[in-house]
């Protein structure tokens, strides 16, 4: 069991703290909820069929339940362009995208990452965030909006 | 560029990231060893309870009260609070005279205190104040009630709502939310959870991978949150007034 488990770690813990990292814009929060997942995998070991769908879902559902907590729960930035910005390859053109996408709001910014980063199905985003599909298509569509209002969109979308 | 690529843009300058599978596996470890100790701990309340009562409020009736029967239970701390520090003094005054606030701490505009009945175990109970950046509609939120049964915006002048989000059920930590907040953004949030966090040390920024793992974990305490809503209510509207 240990030797799989270790396996599974090495070869996703950079990928998915890439994934939280998206999600909650700070890498070392995202190291955090890499370990609390893997840890959460581990002790659910023996019951789990699928170990990286789990983690996946894991990992947003305990991000999405940090930002409800009241002193976690996200503030509109105040540094955030009154215009819309030019995405380039550039820090900060980098910044400021993902001040643009750190604006979108939990679950429709879950739903982008997991469908475009992640390359998740729609079926594969609803499992992951336990909601059906029809919501995952309306969040993503909701999230590509509120993105397509800060970055230009014939240069993002 | 697409959004597929943008977003890979954004992980470009991905910092270096230290593998720590055994310290997963440990962490995994003590969290089984804890649902185990959790499971025992959940049945003594959910016992305690059975002879008590439960009463919640449906939208738009009175407030949530929470009745408990049981055999007291002698609560673990003292009362540490400080009676010169104003969100301690607006604790104290709207919580029973048997209850204990332990672990009181003042973080920047904000306050936590283990908070516990002597019955159920301990809870947190937090305030805060915000300098203009409060939402003015938080019950259109959908994060914000979520799993909660009702959330209520009353007026309470021209300028002030407050807002009642009753007891949250993001099992097992369910907390309770309570906010008055003026036009311009300002204003106070009262929560009550029925969990416990581990202390924070004080100026800490860089934790070491136990700190970080161990200021992640909650302890639940009793099965929903002590405080009523009238309780909480009756915080944030003196904690408005006092500090405002």
């Amino acid at each position: 069991m240990e030797d799989d488990f270790r396996e599974l770690y090495v070869a996703r813990a950079a990928a998915l703290r890439r994934t939280a990292f998206l999600l909650c814009g700070d890498w070392h929060q995202a190291e955090d909820l890499v370990q609390v997942s893997f840890a959460k995998l581990y002790a659910a070991w023996r019951r789990v069929d699928r170990p990286e769908p789990y983690l996946r879902q894991v990992l947003v559902r305990s991000w999405i339940d940090e930002t409800r907590k009241p002193h976690r729960r996200e503030r509109p930035s105040a540094d955030l362009p009154d215009g819309p910005i030019s995405p380039g390859s550039s820090f900060e053109d980098r910044e400021l995208l993902k001040a643009a996408l750190l604006r979108v709001p939990p679950r429709q910014r879950a739903c982008l990452v997991l469908r475009f980063f992640d390359d998740l199905s729609v079926a594969d985003t609803a499992r992951a965030l336990g909601i059906n599909e029809n919501t995952v298509k309306s969040q993503t569509s909701r999230g590509l909006d509120a993105l397509r209002e800060i970055v230009p969109t014939k240069e993002l979308l | 560029m697409n959004v597929h690529d943008t977003l890979r843009d954004l992980v470009a300058d991905e910092p270096p990231f230290v593998l720590r599978p055994d310290e997963a596996m440990a962490a995994g470890r003590r969290r089984r060893r804890g649902r185990a100790v959790t499971v025992v701990g959940t049945a003594a309340v959910a016992a305690s309870v059975a002879v008590g009562t439960l009463v919640l409020a449906a939208p738009g009736t009175a407030p949530a009260t929470v009745g408990f029967a049981g055999t007291p239970t002698a609560a673990a701390n003292a009362d540490s609070g400080e009676l010169d520090n104003p969100y301690y003094a607006v604790a104290r005054a709207h919580t029973p005279d048997g209850w204990t606030i332990s672990k009181a701490k003042v973080d920047g505009d904000g306050f936590w205190a283990d908070v516990d009945d002597g019955v159920h175990g301990p809870g947190r109970l937090g305030m805060f104040r915000s300098n203009g950046q409060l939402q003015l509609h938080p019950c259109s939120d959908a994060e914000f009630v979520a799993r909660a049964t009702s959330c209520t915006e009353t007026m309470l002048d021209a300028d002030t709502r407050l807002i009642v989000r009753t007891v949250s059920h993001t099992d097992p930590i369910n907390d309770i939310q309570v906010v008055i907040v003026h036009a311009n953004g300002y204003g106070v949030n009262v929560s009550d959870d029925n969990a416990v966090l581990p202390d924070v040390p004080d100026g800490l920024i860089v934790a070491t991978p136990e700190q970080k793992r161990a200021l992640g974990r909650g302890t639940v305490g009793s099965a929903e949150p002590l405080y009523s809503t009238d309780q909480l209510v009756a915080m944030a509207e003196q904690l408005d007034a006092t500090t405002g």
